[in-house]
């Protein structure tokens, strides 16, 4: 069987009031037993030394009779088992009663009568001050202490029935106050706690007392919180190193083609004439892209690493636009494109390049957002707000539901068939890499919003 | 004229010279006192004693010792020692004491009841014993019915109770007595005598008498309708019928008396012991309406003390 807390405290409290009433209920009992001892022992005494007293007569002059009727007398009286007078020659006087019970107190006295002094004339002037006593006789008497006894045994059984009765009382009483103020929040608290080992880190233990128990509670739901972002860090972690194995596997793979594209590319440049102006300005394009390429694969090779920002003086708008500027115009097909870029943002210090991946990584996800959709509008826009440079992509695609939202940063969360799900997720480590952050907004059928913040303000004072 | 004047100035000379003579007789005498105990009535003697002396113009230097406090033998020795003219005793220790233990110094005694005590060639004083005469006499004059008188002694008092009854059969009294050993035996001794006695004296006898014989007798004398004489106004109030008493203060003054006849140097041996001579007697009314005596106002006038009433 389990014994829990609250069973304990009411066992200790009960336990608590039963020795106390029973030291109580000793004390008093034998309090209670020496004060009827002494009164009954009081009571004897006075009793033998009045009869001692009416006995000096008829033992002095040997009148049997009235000795007889005083013994029946002592006789009759309570408690009074056994009475014997004898004189001082030993001679029984008087002796009547049961003498062998087995509970029973003896009380003697002496018998004693006042003699004149050997003075002779103090007969004659009276006694003065000198008196003479003589003994004359013994008179002894045994009570019975069964009255006493009885008495002693009704009050202990009170005592008994008192103490019980106070002590179940008490525990009932113990018992119910406990239950209500401990036992059922602490049931709660042992129920709500299994439902979260089970699994369910969201679920919120609602505690009504204001106790320790309540504060309990609120700081298992603190606990709670914390271990629930904990183990979303986990996770992403988790995710984050599967990731960096397969990237910097697949990275490796793909940079020594890239060599070759590049030394062909290289080639090419010298060998290709000039007729044709496409030509030249192809290959530059595919030059560029394929030097992006081999910086986005130097990236990957060091996803686990902190990313190295070469920093430099970034106009964010020329950004934006070199960024567009490199996606294939096809991509643009059908779309109502708009740039809005404002005049008055700073320069700042930032790796241009890393910047030109995020927009055009979110130009790219907004393109593909709205394949399937009538009336494509894309806009990026540029704009200060406070001490911050906001960067912003939205589309009229087709949204992100709500329960996914929290996820499109994470690595290989992709809902399209050829997507890899990293696009959003580097994004996000570039900007965090410049102190800044990526928001989004999103409404099923009608579009998204993707801002990028970045500070301004600590690259004015770098400058200076 | 100036001549009678004359005369009568040398006469009242002489007058005042003869008184201041007086004055000079004034001398000191020592007497040493031992009293048996504190007794009140031996200080009472000891109060006539003194104004006696005081009366006659003799200034008593005293030492006084009292048995109840000092030690019998240093007062020996400390009397030894001052040699006073005369010892006083007061009651039957101290006169135990003094007989025998102070030579030739003259001892005076009262309080004592057994007149043998005061046995000795330098001892004389008052006793206390009231002659029986007396007794016999107010019996005669006031109990007129009574014709045997009841009386129980012991060893102690045989010789008393002998003279008593040979004074009872001169005034033409029967008497009863019972001779018992102790006061215990009270009662068979009064089972038998009570029937055959009007009247009922009691003897200074310690043996026989102590508290509860005397309630025993005094119950005893009420059953059976005989009068006690007891032995001082105590037992009268104490339920005795009638009981004689003695003025102590005057057994003082009477015991001084004799103690100046000795200081005056006269010999003890020459002066005999005697009687206390003022007595007085008391009675108790309850006790006579119970017993069926019926006592004229005029003797109840008499009485130093009533009880009862
Ligand atoms: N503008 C947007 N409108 C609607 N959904 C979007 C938008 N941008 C991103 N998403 C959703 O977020 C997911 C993750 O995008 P992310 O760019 O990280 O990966 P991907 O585009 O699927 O693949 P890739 O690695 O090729 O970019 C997308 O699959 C898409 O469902
Ligand atoms: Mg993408």
């Amino acid at each position: 069987m389990r014994i829990n807390i609250t069973h304990k405290i009411i066992f200790l409290f009960i336990l608590l009031i039963s020795t106390l009433s029973i030291i109580i209920g000793f004390f008093s009992f034998n309090y209670g037993k020496q004060a009827l001892m002494i009164e009954f022992d009081d009571r004897a005494k006075a009793l033998v030394k009045s009869l001692a007293l009416n006995c000096e007569y008829p033992v002095l002059f040997d009148n049997k009779d009235m000795l007889s009727s005083i013994g029946a007398n002592v006789l009759s009286l309570k408690d009074v088992i056994f009475c014997e007078i004898r004189n001082e020659k030993g001679q029984v006087l008087f002796k009547k009663g049961i003498k062998n019970k087995p509970y029973n107190h003896e009380y003697t006295a002496v018998i004693q009568t006042e003699k004149v002094n050997d003075v002779e004339e103090g007969l004659v002037l009276g006694n003065g001050q000198i008196r003479k006593f003589e003994k004359i006789g013994r008179i002894q008497l045994i009570l019975s202490l069964d009255n006493i006894r009885d008495r002693l045994l009704s009050i202990q059984r009170a005592l008994i029935l008192i103490i019980s009765l106070g002590i179940i009382v008490a525990s009932m009483a113990i018992t119910l106050l406990l239950r209500f103020v401990l036992g059922n929040p602490i049931d709660k608290l042992v129920t709500d706690t299994r439902i979260v080992s089970m699994g369910n880190l969201d679920y919120k233990i609602v505690m009504n007392t204001k106790d320790e128990i309540g504060s309990l509670a609120i700081a298992f739901n603190e606990m709670l919180n914390a271990l629930k972002i904990t183990q979303n860090k986990l996770i992403k972690t988790e995710k984050m190193t599967a990731v960096v194995q397969i990237v910097s596997e697949a990275a490796h793979e793909i940079r020594n083609p890239l060599m070759v594209i590049s030394s062909g590319i290289y080639l090419l440049k010298k060998v290709i004439c000039e007729e044709n102006p496409i030509v030249p300005k192809t290959i530059k394009q595919i030059e560029d892209a394929v030097s992006r390429m081999s910086l986005f694969i130097e990236d990957l090779l060091h996803f686990s690493r902190p990313i190295e920002l070469k920093m430099d003086k970034v106009k964010i708008n020329e950004v934006i636009k070199v960024a567009i500027s490199e996606l294939s115009e096809g991509l643009f097909f059908g779309v109502d494109m708009k740039q809005e870029l404002a005049d008055n943002i700073p320069e700042i210090l930032a790796d241009s390049n890393r910047l030109k991946q995020v927009v055009v990584n979110l130009v790219k996800n907004a393109v593909e957002a709205m394949k399937e959709v009538v009336g494509k509008k894309l806009e990026v826009r540029s704009e200060k707000e406070g001490n911050f440079i906001k960067i912003s992509v939205s589309d009229t695609g087709k949204g992100i539901p709500a329960e996914e939202i929290a996820s499109v940063f994470d690595p290989f969360h992709t809902t399209k068939k050829k997507g890899m799900g990293l696009g959003l997720s580097i994004c996000n480590r570039f900007v965090e890499a410049h102190g800044g952050r990526i928001e989004v907004e999103s409404e099923v059928g009608k579009g998204t919003r993707f801002v990028v913040w970045l500070a301004g303000e600590t690259i004015k004072e770098e400058e200076k | 004229m100036p001549k009678k004047i004359c005369q009568i100035i040398c006469l009242f000379i002489t007058l005042l010279l003869f008184h201041n003579m007086t004055c000079f007789a004034l001398e000191k005498t020592t007497v040493s006192v031992v009293f048996s105990s504190d007794m009140e009535a031996y200080h009472q003697a000891w109060e006539g004693f003194n104004e006696f002396f005081k009366k006659n113009g003799v200034n008593l230097s005293v030492s006084t010792y009292n048995l109840a406090n000092d030690d019998p033998e240093t007062v020996i020795l400390r009397i030894k020692k001052e040699k006073p003219p005369i010892v006083f005793a007061l009651g039957t220790r101290a006169l135990k004491l003094l007989k025998m233990r102070v030579g030739e110094i003259p001892i005076i005694v009262c309080m004592v009841i057994n007149q043998d005590e005061i046995n000795g060639a330098n001892i004389t004083g008052v006793t206390l014993s009231i002659p029986t005469m007396i007794k016999l006499q107010w019996i005669n004059e006031n109990l007129s019915q009574t014709k045997r008188i009841g009386l129980i002694y012991s060893i102690e008092t045989a010789e008393l109770v002998a003279k008593i009854s040979q004074d009872c059969k001169k005034s033409g009294y029967e008497v009863v007595a019972q001779k018992i050993n102790s006061g215990e035996e009270i009662t068979w001794a009064l089972q038998k005598i009570a029937s055959r006695i009007d009247c009922f004296l009691m003897v200074p006898d310690a043996r026989i008498y102590f508290p509860k014989s005397i309630e025993y007798l005094l119950m005893e004398g009420l059953k059976r309708k005989f009068a006690v004489i007891g032995l001082s106004s105590f037992y009268t109030k104490a339920g005795a019928f009638v009981s004689f008493d003695c003025d102590y203060q005057d057994i003082g003054r009477q015991t001084a008396a004799m103690a100046m006849k000795i200081l005056n140097g006269q010999s003890p041996t020459d002066i005999p012991s005697e009687s206390p001579r003022k007595t007085t007697f008391s009675l108790n009314l309850l006790v006579a309406e119970k017993i069926g005596i019926k006592i004229p106002p005029v003797v109840i006038k008499e009485a130093k003390e009533v009880f009862g009433r």
